[in-house]
């Protein structure tokens, strides 16, 4: 018998494998045995965990240059000594056999080839032709036509890093991060509503509050370590009362005092009944919304973020302006209220009347405290902006906003969505702290702080992640890098993209530890250092930033994102970048339509050379390797990027970054002080950490007498009585939004018959990358199951366990079902977890957005179900 | 309805994706849509189907305890969980068993100390940076209410999932597990 294809590759892959674990590789030994028996010779170090937004504290130990432990940090805040199942295996997630180790390229007869095999190459040839393929189509398109799609698991450095080299150096707004999928309806919320973005409490909240309320959230299973917190609240005060709002029944419930389930998307109807039934009641708290707060409403008919020419976005005659909004009296917000009676919202939501005046109670309660949490229920959600505001009606109406123990507060599911996605701004429209490329001031700000010519940063707002890739269906973006992330297998309606991927001319970089359904697609494999293998940092929900030392160096040719994005920019000059640009579409004050202006001129006259690089002009200045590399912070810890470049990347980078955010509410300190506690809350301002913003005695923003100040900035001017109306000025103050109920995206009919809603477990992070690689991980959730009520199974002759088909509009998947287990789904809905790249369930998903955010709605979309 | 799809050069080129799963001799499933080959195609090792997970049935006075990964890991189940989940407020079965004050505790796995213990919260100490610190921890009587949800690291563990190798924990000179 001849050998068959798969024979060779399987022989290829083992060679990778004995050289990618390293037998042979300096760094990567294999464990001695004295050193790993010997606990005295092992070396503890604090840093932080690898996966959710949450931001647990961790000890890792490394003996003979390799993890032996990883336990929970006892000096951490946020945990305390403890983790959750995930936490604690961060000790194996380095150690997969199938780490990528070398770069890897599509190749035929040598040469790179869209259609070839994929070959190993040297660091050298891999970025030659990654750097020839960006300018072939740069040079040709300009800067709209290539892009990174970045992450909120990005270090801070990273991040930062990148978004510099996209926006300062090659002058384009197309770096967007998975950030996207998970919390931009947060972002919107908070700038539409407070001027600034993040969280105003803290998790600290938890341990004074009367009651948590959790809203689209499994906290249990995705925030695990808050929820143990909320668990030992309720039992050392058992009177503390928890309530679960979901679409299904999940762990949270267990735990919970009183439970609404309710039909998806009518959240929207029910926030408007409590809030109907506050003022019923006299619940308001008049002198906090005299002093603090202004009513607001916005445009309606914004449609769902689906394609112009999709039927369903026909005569949305507010597309293009969705975020618009403007003040109202308060007489007009009660009359916009009245329709969401009990009888109505139960009606439409599904949800008891009791139940509904039950929780409009609680808030309505003047003297109790409630903190009320939310994720991926009210984020992803074709009214997400919305949904998050009105949580904030209902805390700002009730005064229970800002102040120990009560708020309204957005958690984030990665642990740096808001470190980095956020703060830094690798978002298409943002710039660091706060700042946005279309508004001028900003880019003034930041082409001083960057040392930049006038002009160099492009006012015009990128293409958000799903715009991107669109545009890679479209053939406008050609270049795409994907740092950090799994975009093939996140993204909604995933056939359409992995089509785009292979079938288009294009060229897709992934950066990444494993293989991955992205690395699958990809032209180009660039294989990564990741998170104990590189200094780093990150930012946690509750705005606080933890840095971490490196502990053991990266395996083969594998290397930190951050080197990688220096190195590519060392073939870049300036007399390419700098130039006169084609940007259709632009129009600008200041600016030529169509076209970034030559600013080479201006350049030189600042004393740049238009043959230097982006490497000297961006990263390596005289300023950067002033900071010196060996530093006593380090401790005897490596560091291969500061090693490689000749000084320490990361300190410089951070010194730099810092800059942005003092003095405007967003104050970071200085890196070595990060290194010696367990992390600060920002603003950090003389030293002290600030836990509740916007609160007099808490936020040294907020003055003498003020009591409470909604100082951000951003939006503060609008018109009052409609879009045309005279602007007024909101200094200090927050908006409470009339957001109405609005139909979903798509919902069942008599063929796409049940709801289907997707997330995580417990076990799993993200699309599973890392932890598929854990035993103990693995063999406790083996698959993404089908999770379906036992009366929808017996309708269609389905047992528990049996493998069915799902299939939408958009695709299909095989699944086994579970009738039972943690997540018990009610008639009509089922949840399918996302982290399994055999079930890829993002075939069956809508890409259905949020019209102000642009974040996708992963929880509704109709599917059907059917024995194979 | 179902079809299959010709396979393109740069498709069967993929080495990497066998890693995660390896080249099992699973039944062939047929492609579902266009892009199913990229994980379904046998010819590339990869399988749709998934063998059902099989957790232990084993009754908790029977089981034997599972190898640690490394002494800080949380032990993982061996028995079977069947009818002591979910965990509820003022009903969690596992601690009737794994309590240290309990008959069975004593002889089977009660639960270590580290989990009768709080963290006592305050202002750090003058000098460094002012921030809301772990000042110390006490000993409590009843479980920490942190721990309660036992299934947060606990969990039981299906031994014919297919799992990829990993060398966390080797030892040079030692053949892989």
């Amino acid at each position: 018998m001849t050998q068959t294809r798969r024979d060779f590759i399987k022989s290829a892959v083992a060679t990778s494998v004995a050289t990618g674990v390293g037998m042979s590789v300096p760094g990567c030994a294999l464990v001695d045995k004295s050193n790993l028996e010997d606990k005295e010779k092992w070396r503890w170090d604090k840093s932080v965990c690898r996966f959710c937004g949450v931001g647990c504290g961790i000890m890792v130990a490394t003996a003979g240059g390799r993890i032996v432990s990883v336990k929970g940090d006892p000096q951490s805040p946020v945990n305390r000594g403890l983790n959750c199942i995930k936490g604690y295996y961060n000790a194996k997630i380095l150690y997969g056999e199938d780490r990528l180790t070398r770069p890897l390229l599509r190749k035929k007869n040598g040469e790179f080839d869209k259609n070839g095999d994929f070959e190993e190459v040297d660091w050298d040839e891999a970025f030659d032709v990654m750097a020839a393929k960006f300018k072939e189509y740069y040079g040709a398109h300009g800067p709209g036509s290539v892009a990174i799609f970045g992450s909120g698991q990005y270090t801070i450095d990273e991040g930062y890093a990148a978004a510099k080299f996209m926006k300062a150096g090659v002058r384009s707004n197309n770096i967007d991060p998975n950030a996207r999928h998970c919390m931009a309806s947060a972002v919107a919320g908070f700038i539409q509503t407070f001027g600034i973005d993040e969280p105003a409490g803290c998790y600290d909240d938890i341990e004074h509050t009367d009651a948590v309320v959790s809203w689209g959230a499994n906290m249990a299973e995705c925030h695990p370590i808050l929820w143990s917190r909320v668990t030992d609240r309720k039992l050392r005060r058992p009177e503390t009362k928890v309530v679960n709002l979901s679409t299904f029944t999940n762990r949270c419930s267990d735990l919970a005092d009183l439970e609404l389930i309710f039909e998806p998307q009518t959240d929207l109807a029910i926030m408007n009944f409590i809030a109907r039934h506050m003022i019923e009641k006299g619940a308001i708290d008049q002198e906090f919304v005299d002093k603090h707060c202004i009513f607001a409403a916005g445009a309606t008919d914004i449609g769902w973020g689906l394609p112009g020419d999709h039927p369903r976005e026909q005569g949305q005659t507010m597309r293009s302006k969705a975020g618009a909004h403007w003040a109202i009296s308060f007489d007009e917000f009660k009359k916009a209220l009245q329709p969401y009676t009990a009888e109505y919202t139960s009606k439409l939501s599904g949800v008891p009347k009791e139940k509904l005046i039950e929780l409009a109670e609680l808030y309505s309660d003047r003297d109790k405290k409630i903190v009320s949490f939310w994720t991926m229920g009210f984020n992803q959600h074709t009214r997400g902006t919305w949904v998050n505001e009105q949580i904030y009606m209902i805390h700002l109406l009730g005064g229970k906003m800002s102040m120990p123990g009560s708020g309204a507060f957005s958690l984030t599911g990665q642990p740096s969505a808001c470190g980095t996605a956020r703060e830094v701004g690798t978002f298409a429209h943002r710039l660091p702290a706060d700042m946005v490329v279309a508004n001028k001031g900003h880019r003034d700000r930041c082409e001083e702080l960057w040392k930049l010519p006038a002009r160099t940063l492009n006012p015009k707002v990128g293409t958000h992640a799903v715009k991107m890739v669109r545009s890679l269906r479209s053939g406008e973006v050609k270049f795409f890098w994907a740092q950090v992330t799994n975009p093939f297998q996140d993204f909604a309606n995933a056939n359409e993209w992995l089509k785009a991927a292979r079938e288009k001319d294009n060229f897709i970089v992934v950066s990444d530890c494993y293989p991955t359904v992205s690395t699958k697609v990809a032209d180009l494999v660039l294989p990564v250092a990741m998170i104990y293998e590189k200094w780093g940092a990150y930012g946690n929900a509750e705005r606080r930033t933890q840095h971490w030392r490196q502990q053991v160096k990266a395996p083969g040719d594998a290397k930190a994102d951050l080197w990688q994005t220096l190195e590519f920019s060392k073939r870049f000059t300036l007399a390419e970048v700098w130039k006169e640009q084609p940007l259709p579409g632009l129009k600008a004050d200041g600016f030529e339509s169509g076209k970034l202006p030559d600013v080479l001129a201006e350049a030189k006259s600042m004393g740049y050379s238009p043959d230097q690089t982006l490497y000297e002009v961006l990263f390596a200045r005289p300023e950067h390797k002033q900071v010196a590399w060996p530093d006593p912070i380090a401790n005897g810890h490596d560091n291969d990027v500061a090693e490689d470049h000749g000084f320490f990347v990361h300190k410089a980078l951070w010194q730099e970054y810092q800059q942005f955010g003092l003095g405007n509410g967003h104050d970071l300190t200085d890196f070595d002080t990060y290194h010696q506690v367990r992390g600060l809350r920002w603003p950090v301002i003389d030293g002290r950490e600030t836990r509740w913003r916007f609160r007099e005695g808490h936020d040294p923003y907020v003055g003498k007498g003020e009591g409470v100040n909604f100082y951000g900035k951003a939006l503060k001017k609008i018109p009052f009585g409609g879009p045309k109306g005279k602007k007024v000025d909101l200094s200090g103050k927050a908006k409470i939004f009339f957001r109405p109920y609005a139909e979903p995206a798509e919902s069942p009919d008599d063929e796409f018959d049940l709801w289907l809603c997707t997330g995580r477990v417990l076990e799993h992070w993200h699309s599973g990358s890392m932890t598929k690689r854990v035993k103990e991980l693995q063999r406790a959730v083996p698959y993404a199951k089908c999770y379906m009520n036992r009366a929808d199974a017996k309708a269609r002759g389905i047992k528990q366990n049996e493998e069915i088909v799902l299939e939408s509009r958009r695709g299909e998947v095989r699944v086994r079902v579970e009738t039972g287990g943690r997540d018990r789904v009610p008639k009509g809905l089922i949840f399918v977890p996302w982290f399994d790249e055999n079930v890829l369930i993002n075939k069956l998903t809508l890409d259905a957005t949020c019209p102000i955010s642009k974040e996708t709605d992963y929880k509704k979309c109709a599917v059907k179900a059917r024995k194979l | 309805m179902r079809r299959r799809i010709q396979l393109s050069p740069w498709l069967i080129a993929m080495a990497v994706p066998l890693l995660l799963l390896g080249a099992g001799g699973e039944p062939e499933p047929e492609a579902q849509d266009g892009m199913d080959v990229f994980f379904r195609d046998a010819e590339l090792g990869s399988v749709a189907s998934q063998e059902l997970a099989e957790y232990p049935d084993t009754s908790t006075g029977e089981s034997s305890r599972l190898e640690r990964a490394f002494p800080d890991a949380p032990p993982q189940i061996p028995h079977t969980v069947e009818d002591m989940l979910p965990i509820f407020l003022g009903e969690n079965e596992c601690l009737d068993c794994h309590e240290p004050e309990s008959a069975f505790g004593k002889e089977d796995v009660p639960i270590p100390a580290s989990h009768f213990r709080r963290a006592v919260m305050g202002e750090g100490d003058a000098g460094g940076p002012m921030a809301w610190v772990v000042k110390r921890y006490e000993d409590v009587e009843e479980i920490s209410g942190a721990r309660y949800n036992c299934n947060m690291c606990h969990t039981p563990q299906a031994p014919n999932a297919r799992i990829s190798g990993n060398t966390f924990g080797r030892i040079a000179g030692e053949p892989a597990k």
